[in-house]
């Protein structure tokens, strides 16, 4: 029962969200996941959260850590070490830099944004799609953002969701089973909204 | 045929008498209004600055985005007031308030005009923060090596805190940066990738000196010190760095993963009777963070 509310809220709040968007955007379904998992963690002005976007995703020192640090990444996650298993054998630490770049914010800091945007790759494993697509994909979706900045109505109608999200209590459930139903609900929206 | 007037009522003969009073009822409205607005510009000046000192509080508390949520509001009802009645102090507070939020030129702009409405330690204020956009507008065309002199300048001479702690992180920045570009032979490139570590090292160090509480620096620290394969000190650096706070979500997440990279580098280096005391010591902060395991932050859900 709390399942199929949860998932008539999703449906409703990705409604909401999605009229302010272009048809087919791939900025919705992470902007959505993201302001309910902020509302969550509560945090308190999503929008101040979002325009500090750019500022998140241009670590300097990301791009500067030393090859140990990169070496150890890689090497610490089972999925990273399968996928990019022939670069550590010959340790090609330039290809290894270039895809941490984009996978440590994505697996490391566990940006939710990001994760969400890529949730996609994530789920399948797909860790060099994320690398080869991270700029082009994340330009396209911070541009689409941008351009949501002159539709005021946006943030208030995230942070009603949010706060709706809150007072129905499916903030008390444990993240990680949040997290896994948000991203089950909101894509399956998304399929059927693509089915139709 | 009379025009109807600007408000779109018809026109009305009146007595000089009465139109003379009116001049005088006009001029102690426009008097009131003026009394009304200066109490309203400083009602909303007040309270800009307890706005503003909530946006601190919060920031402190490293709570970043409501902080940068509370300085946008600050940043609106400042604007406003200066709108109504500009001021020296109202330009100031803007200009702190933009500095906050990394708006560099507008903050340069602001205290430009604070210190020609009277704010006199606004002025080396701007300065500072034309150097650094300077700095910065040469670093982005590729001018290293100008834009790490204006810096170089900044972190040493600078009176404007938040301009010398952006100021020499871009130099650390800027030196691991050569550091990861570097392409030389092996043996040459050692010695030339020990230079320019030094050098780093004792650019955060002076900072780490001046300001010995700033969490920011012992997390630069925390990096240069891992560059140099020296964990022990790195661990401890970045362990400060997070006890005195840090100032983004992002930079607080990478200093925790600094941490565990540091914990695991010395578990495979140390040996036995060290590892036992090393071991009590890391656990009594991980304890003390709330982490679920010795290598997972409170923060990690994957």
């Amino acid at each position: 029962m709390a399942g199929k509310k949860l998932e008539t809220f999703l449906k409703q709040a990705a409604g909401v969200v999605q009229d302010f968007f272009p048809a087919g955007s791939p900025v919705f379904i992470p902007l959505l996941y993201s302001a309910l998992v902020w509302a969550v963690k509560r945090k308190g002005d999503l929008e101040a959260e979002v325009s500090g976007l750019k500022l998140w995703l241009e670590p300097e020192i990301v791009n500067n850590k030393p090859d140990e640090f990169i070496l150890d990444f890689f090497k610490g996650d089972p999925a990273l070490t399968g996928t990019f298993s022939l670069e550590l054998k010959n340790r090609e630490i330039k290809s290894l830099r270039q895809a941490f770049r984009a996978l440590y914010p994505v697996k490391g800091l566990e940006e939710p944004f990001l994760q969400s945007l890529f949730s996609e790759e994530i789920a399948k494993g797909d860790y060099r799609l994320i690398a080869a697509q991270f700029d082009s994909r994340l330009r396209l979706a911070l541009d689409e953002i941008k351009a949501t900045e002159k539709q005021l109505e946006l943030w208030p109608a995230l942070k009603d969701i949010g706060e709706n999200f809150l007072s129905l209590g499916w903030a008390l459930m444990a993240e990680p089973e949040l997290r896994a139903r948000l991203k089950a609900n909101l894509e399956k929206n998304e399929q059927t909204e693509e089915e139709e | 045929m009379k025009k109807p007037d600007s408000s779109g009522c018809k026109n009305k003969l009146r007595p000089s008498s009465l139109t003379g009073g009116g001049s005088g009822l006009k001029l102690l409205a426009v008097f009131f209004a003026l009394i009304f607005l200066t109490g309203c510009a400083s009602s909303s000046l007040l309270k800009a600055k307890t706005d503003y000192l909530q946006a601190e509080r919060l920031q402190r508390s490293l709570r970043q985005e409501e902080a940068t949520a509370a300085y946008k509001r600050t940043r609106q009802e400042i604007s406003a007031v200066i709108s109504r009645k500009p001021s020296g102090e109202a330009y100031l507070l803007k200009g702190l308030t933009e500095v906050n939020l990394n708006l560099w030129e507008e903050a340069e702009n602001s205290f430009r005009l604070a210190a020609s409405l009277g704010e006199d330690k606004a002025q080396a204020w701007a300065e500072e923060l034309r150097l650094f956009g300077l700095a910065r507008s040469f670093e982005a065309q590729g001018w290293t090596e100008t834009s790490t002199r204006l810096y170089g300048i900044l972190a040493e001479k600078g009176k404007y805190q938040p301009v010398v702690r952006a100021s020499v992180g871009r130099l650390v920045d800027l030196r691991l940066k050569a550091l990861v570009d570097f392409s030389e032979p092996l043996e040459a490139a050692q010695k030339e990738k020990n230079k320019i570590l030094a050098e780093a090292l004792k650019m955060v160090e002076r900072a780490v000196e001046q300001e010995p509480a700033c969490g920011y620096y012992h997390y630069l620290l925390a990096q240069v010190l891992a560059h140099q394969k020296d964990y022990n000190q790195s661990l401890e650096e970045a362990v400060m760095a997070k006890e005195l706070g840090l100032p983004s979500e992002e930079i607080w997440r990478d200093n925790d993963l600094q941490i565990i990279f540091c914990y695991e580098q010395l578990e495979k280096s140390l040996q036995p009777a060290e590892l036992t005391a090393f071991r009590a010591r890391y656990n009594s902060w991980v304890k003390k963070w709330k982490w679920p395991t010795e290598t997972t932050p409170d923060w990690k859900r994957s």
